[in-house]
């Protein structure tokens, strides 16, 4: 195999961990607004 | 903290696509290894924001220990786990270096093996926070933090004594032997953009890990008051 | 009551109990049998070949048994709340700790002991340097697992898959005890090298890992 596409790999590895842990990061943190105003919905909403 | 995002993101991201480009393109060819050999300039910097965030965790589990902040447990969580994914990319990185330069994935040679063991016990660290069951897992992860740190002196020094014993081909060379001074400018360029990056994940994932507490706390607010009713 | 005197009255209870009962010392002690028989056939070596690689074998044998005899190391205790009690009572923690990692210690030292032998006859095991430092390798060796070991144990039971935890959590930071273990008393049984490095080496894993468990403990203890 060519050498260049070990150089290839390596980046595209690269820059897919370095994408894709910070978009993780800001899926989870999106999810977690939404049960967090899920939560406060539901403690304001029911009867006392 | 919206503004300084909306600043650091590009900023980042700028930089590290023009040192990328410098590593592709600008850097002169090394000699022996070809054009391969700019892996190095993503390889090595990689390795030195993982060794970085683990001794962030390290002052941060010490912290936690004397002062039970929840801030410091979530900066400890937040750098083990960053510097899990850039020793990852080291581990990656490194073998597609070595298997078209030197024909071989892999070799127990020392800074290898280092890494390695760095790796399992920064992983072993991130499955005790996950299997730790409710309010004891930052003191007991805190505590684990320090034994994993201590070690890293330890694991270094017998891998290394271990390889002058049975010595074995060494991949990658010396590090900063006879670099060619446009390739020194063009790896601390990518040095100080990954050091930006590293930054950048660590306050990223440290927030996500404060809302996480948060969440947690709200929670439990909520069983509590549900109970009430 | 000082320190010592806690520390050898927990010994004392933890031995004497285990001796009436003897269920994890039969229990160990076949299971470390089934393990030298199944390397046994997992690695037929000459005996030439079985000085090489006979350290690694002996070993990780030695680990996977003394790993069986960690995970009980708590039971008792946290069936009887014992470990409450320890919280409450005036008496250092450290103590508990000792006591505990001293038995676990003298408890895979006789596995060790026992199974040698078997080693020896299984693979014609001859050492070409001198025994005694085989011993204190050993020594040295299984002190650095056991102390780490009843540490990591009393963190392990708060998690959930305990059993499976504890050897998640020792093993990578045991890497170069075992390194040193399996290296030096391959050098000793092939004569080829001095393993005075290895047994500094594991002296200092001793002394600092035994200081940063016994800073830490009541730490732990107390965690809940």
């Amino acid at each position: 195999m060519n050498p260049i596409t070990f150089l290839k790999a390596a980046y595209i590895v690269a820059w897919v961990v370095y994408l894709g842990y910070p978009g993780r990061i800001l899926l989870r943190m999106g999810r977690m607004e939404e049960e967090r105003k899920d939560l406060e919905r539901k403690g304001t909403g029911s009867p006392e | 903290m919206r503004k300084l995002a909306l600043i650091s993101i590009p900023v980042t991201v700028v930089l590290l696509g023009v040192t990328s480009y410098l590593a592709l393109e600008v850097a002169p060819t090394e000699q022996t290894m070809g054009d391969v050999q700019r892996i190095f300039y993503y390889h090595v910097p990689s390795g030195w924001v993982a060794f970085l965030c683990f001794f962030i965790n390290f002052v941060a589990s010490v912290v936690y220990l004397w002062k039970r902040s929840a801030a410091s447990d979530a900066m400890a969580a937040a750098a083990a786990e960053v510097g899990v994914v850039f020793c990852t990319v080291l581990l990656i990185t490194g073998p597609l270096w070595a298997r078209p330069v030197w024909g071989i994935w892999w070799t127990w040679d020392a800074r290898l093996t280092t890494t390695l063991v760095l790796w399992l016990i920064y992983v072993s660290y991130l499955v005790l926070r996950r299997f730790a069951a409710g309010g004891q897992t930052q003191v007991l992860a805190a505590a684990f933090a320090i034994f994993g740190f201590v070690d890293v002196p330890i694991v270094y020094m017998s891998i290394r004594w271990f390889r002058t014993q049975h010595p074995s081909p060494v991949i990658g060379g010396g590090q900063g032997s006879g670099l060619d001074p446009a390739m020194a400018r063009v790896f601390l360029a990518n040095l100080a953009a990954f050091t930006l990056l590293g930054i950048l994940f660590l306050v990223l994932r440290y927030k996500l890990q404060v809302k996480e507490q948060a969440l947690e706390l709200a929670h439990a607010e909520a069983a509590l008051k549900g109970g009430s009713q | 009551m000082s320190m010592l005197e806690v520390t050898r009255a927990t010994l004392v209870k933890d031995l004497r109990m285990e001796w009436r009962s003897r269920d994890a010392i039969n229990s160990m002690l076949f299971f470390a049998l089934l393990v030298v028989v199944i390397f046994s056939f997992a690695f037929n070596p000459t005996a030439e070949e079985s000085r090489l690689i006979a350290g690694g074998l002996i070993w990780v044998a030695f680990l996977f048994a003394a790993v069986v005899a960690l995970n009980q190391t708590w039971a008792r205790e946290l069936r009887n709340q014992v470990l409450d009690a320890w919280r409450v009572s005036p008496a250092p923690a450290n103590a508990l700790f000792l006591a505990k990692t001293l038995g676990n210690f003298l408890f895979v030292v006789a596995l060790e002991v026992l199974m040698t032998p078997l080693f020896v006859v299984f693979y014609e095991l001859r050492s070409v340097g001198p025994v005694w430092q085989l011993a204190v390798v050993a020594l040295l060796g299984t002190w650095a697992l056991v102390v780490n070991g009843t540490f990591f144990a009393a963190l392990s039971i708060r998690t959930r898959s305990r059993e499976i935890m504890l050897p998640l959590i020792l093993f990578p930071i045991s890497i170069p005890a075992l390194l040193g273990m399996v290296d030096a008393t391959t050098s000793i049984l092939t004569g080829e090298a001095s393993p005075d490095f290895w047994i500094r080496m594991l002296a200092v894993y001793d002394i600092v890992f035994t200081a940063v468990c016994l800073l830490l403990f009541e730490t732990v203890l107390n965690a809940e």
